[in-house]
């Protein structure tokens, strides 16, 4: 099957500063890959590259097969791309509903994005007049993914969605994402903590300064190597 | 929704794109271009005015009138230019700003002691200094200070 998403050998930098060294990642439809590493790794710039927001030195962004590389990240959105970024991204001062509204400029009435998003986070219905900001991490999390939902994503790009939040919270977030692949959503994770994401990840690749330095089957070898990845050293 | 639809979906959406973007990199040509016009302009204008200053003949008083007008017109095409496409970068940036300050707060409000309660959830804006400072408190408590002094530093 063609991937859906697919950089190839990409080198992208800021300014005179090159972050990425050739990184070569793919996801598939259904399929959830996730992308560990330390700080400054290159984790979430390969996440910009991937959405468009981020121009590539060299290298590809192949999308379905077709190289899309310095496509305006408004198409891709447009075509089916969703990045949520870190820091959730919601109006804290705006209601769970109005936050909502603001996604009907993907041409879905609200009605339809309600359904979608109080069906998979019923707790979002219950807070549906109360304003994002005074909810707890976790919820504004929902709130962001069923944002994402709502625009009918094909590749859905998510950056450090466990930022801020108790594990708990955490594996119920995941849950939720493992879901949204199975209805065959090709999910990109990029996260700094790797043991809640391996557990529903089918791929995983752990970036090193810049470079994919490990990848394959998020199994009891890669992540017994994950560690000295993280430090530094090599096994 | 099946996998492969909204696969073959997205695919197709894809091959209707047009890419790259040639628009890109144009805001920052104007750009240049206004202040290039605006100092060619001024430069332009202050020179007729030495020239028809340096002499009684009118003919070139008239020419040198004629290109300090056009110098003027240069001048105020490029500020228009420049302003027009700095302001957009500007604002943009501005908005970025904004957002960005939101989600801070958002943040400070999901805080331990600093989320507010729904029938609270109009008051936001009103409750945000005070929402900030319970949190610090709250979060960075003396460890040797009496429970009931932490607790009337959170009520101020």
């Amino acid at each position: 099957m063609t991937p859906l998403l697919e950089l190839r050998d990409v080198r992208a930098a800021y300014g005179k500063i090159t972050v990425l060294h050739g990184v070569s990642v793919s996801v598939s439809a259904g399929q959830v890959v996730a992308l560990l590493g330390p700080n400054g790794a290159g984790k979430t710039t390969s996440l910009n590259v991937a959405a468009g927001t981020h121009p590539v030195q060299s290298g590809q962004l192949i999308l379905g097969g077709r190289d899309m590389t310095g496509a305006n990240p408004r198409d891709l959105a447009r075509a089916g791309i969703c990045l949520i970024p870190e820091g959730r991204g919601v109006f804290p001062n705006l209601s769970v509903r109005d936050n909502l509204l603001m996604m009907t400029f993907t041409g879905h009435s609200r009605a339809e994005i309600e359904a979608v998003a109080f069906e998979r986070f019923p707790i979002l219905a219950k807070r549906a007049n109360q304003p994002a900001g005074s909810m707890s991490g976790g919820e504004q999390q929902m709130l962001a993914l069923a944002r994402g939902l709502a625009t009918d994503p094909a590749v859905l790009l998510l950056d450090e969605l466990s930022m801020g939040l108790a594990p708990l919270v955490v594996g119920r977030l995941y849950e939720q994402v493992a879901e949204i692949a199975r209805q065959g959503v090709g999910v990109l994770v990029v996260e700094q903590f790797a043991a809640a994401v391996l557990g529903i990840a089918d791929h995983a690749a752990v970036m090193v300064r810049g470079r994919v330095e490990r990848e394959g089957a998020p199994d009891s070898e890669l992540r017994a190597e994950l560690s000295a990845l993280y430090l530094g050293s090599s096994t | 929704m099946t996998t492969d639809s909204r696969a073959d979906r997205f695919v197709r959406e894809l091959g209707e794109l047009k890419i790259p973007d040639p628009a890109a990199g144009r805001p920052r040509l104007w750009v240049r271009l206004g202040v290039v016009l605006m100092a060619a302009g001024a430069a332009l204008a202050i020179t007729a005015y030495a020239t028809s200053h340096g002499t009684r003949d009118p003919l070139v008083q008239r020419d040198a009138l004629a290109l300090g007008l056009g110098g003027i017109t240069a001048a105020v095409i490029g500020a228009a230019l420049f302003l027009r496409y700095s302001l957009t970068g500007f604002l943009r940036f501005w908005m970025a700003r904004q957002s960005y300050d939101l989600a801070l707060l958002g943040d400070r409000f999901a805080e331990p002691g600093g989320a507010v309660t729904p029938a609270a959830g109009a008051a936001v804006g009103a409750a945000k200094p005070a929402a900030a400072e319970v949190g610090a408190t709250e979060e960075t408590p003396d460890p040797a200070a009496p429970h009931s002094t932490a607790k009337e530093t959170v009520s101020t």
